[in-house]
């Protein structure tokens, strides 16, 4: 039986180093151009593979929980907190808690496409 | 009356002298002199009853010797646990400070950015980088308390939920495109005034330990 590996993805590799703010409209490199650009397809491919979803956060200038809560928190608002959690895997090894934080996120988001942050 | 508060006052002062000589040997030397001294010159009155032969053996000797042995090699090893304890308590606390200073920076960076009104690319990098370093102060006070096994009582959870709601109040909307607002520089305030409060209570709880 071949073993899947997880599906990998790199914000700094992938997208941008210096991750913007929330909405495409506000800036570039936003929490939703991310989104819906990389992480909702990368992250149905991992769903149709039956794997997961690695991101690693580290190696940007950093982020705004504007920027994490559109697009982690967002993810979840279309699929569910509980079907992302089941197939995402975060690696932060620059930001002690940002993972935690992000997985927060996901936790929080609600299914009336706002977020209750803030 | 009187004669009762001047002893009082003599042996309060004796007990303080001896009390900053803890962990000293020069503690035990001073103990022994103090309590055997009045044993020794009242013992005749207290012990009437009881009377002594006028010899030392070889019993009685070895008897002292092994007991002052015992006083020597106890008096060691509490010693160097109070040591241990100290140098624990001392790097948490240097730990905590630690915190509680880049708390300070980041707080500091936020107000320059509120009072200038004016987003730039420099003001957000020093906000997320600024956070980024009080967060992960906070990982290495809480990896420095687990490595502690007599501090594995002490919980940074209070802490640590109040980091999270703070990279929210810095970071979430408006930032980083426009500048913060009243609302967020008196929610900033709040969370920072508690965050103090929590390390400080803290650094009482480790010196406490």
């Amino acid at each position: 039986m071949t073993k899947v590996e997880a599906l990998q993805l790199s914000i700094l590799r992938d997208f941008s180093m210096t991750p913007g703010p929330r909405f495409s409209h506000e800036g570039p490199f936003s929490g939703e151009q991310f989104r819906d650009e990389v992480l909702v397809p990368r992250f149905k491919e991992a769903l149709e593979s039956k794997t997961k979803l690695f991101v690693d956060l580290d190696g940007t200038a950093g982020y705004g929980t504007s920027f994490l809560e559109e697009s982690f928190g967002g993810l979840a608002r279309i699929y569910s907190p509980e079907l992302v959690l089941k197939h995402l895997e975060l690696k932060s090894e620059e930001d002690a808690y940002l993972a935690e934080d992000v997985i927060a996120y996901i936790e929080e988001a609600n299914d009336n496409g706002k977020s209750r942050l803030g | 009356m009187a004669n009762l508060g001047w002893a009082k006052r003599i042996l309060y002062r004796i007990f303080k002298i001896l009390k900053l000589l803890i962990g000293s040997p020069l503690a035990y030397l001073l103990y022994g002199i103090v309590i055997g001294l009045p044993l020794g010159l009242f013992s005749p009155l207290i012990f009437a009853s009881i009377t002594f032969k006028n010899e030392i053996g070889i019993a009685d000797l070895l008897n002292v010797s092994s007991t002052v042995l015992v006083a020597v090699v106890i008096g060691l090893y509490l010693n160097k646990q109070y040591s241990d304890q100290r140098v624990e308590k001392d790097l948490l606390i240097e730990n905590a400070k630690e915190v509680s200073n880049s708390l300070k920076e980041i707080h500091r960076i936020f107000l320059d950015n509120y009072y200038q009104q004016s987003v730039t690319e420099k003001s957000v990098r020093e906000i997320k980088s600024g956070f980024k370093n009080f967060s992960n102060n906070v990982a290495v006070l809480e990896n420095s308390i687990q490595k502690c096994p007599r501090m594995s009582r002490i919980s940074l959870e209070e802490v640590k939920e109040q980091r999270r709601g703070y990279r929210v109040i810095l970071t979430n909307d408006p930032f980083p495109t426009s500048p913060y607002t009243i609302s967020s520089y008196n929610n900033e305030d709040k969370v920072y005034r508690a965050l103090i409060q929590s390390i400080q209570t803290l650094i009482l709880e480790i010196n406490r330990k």
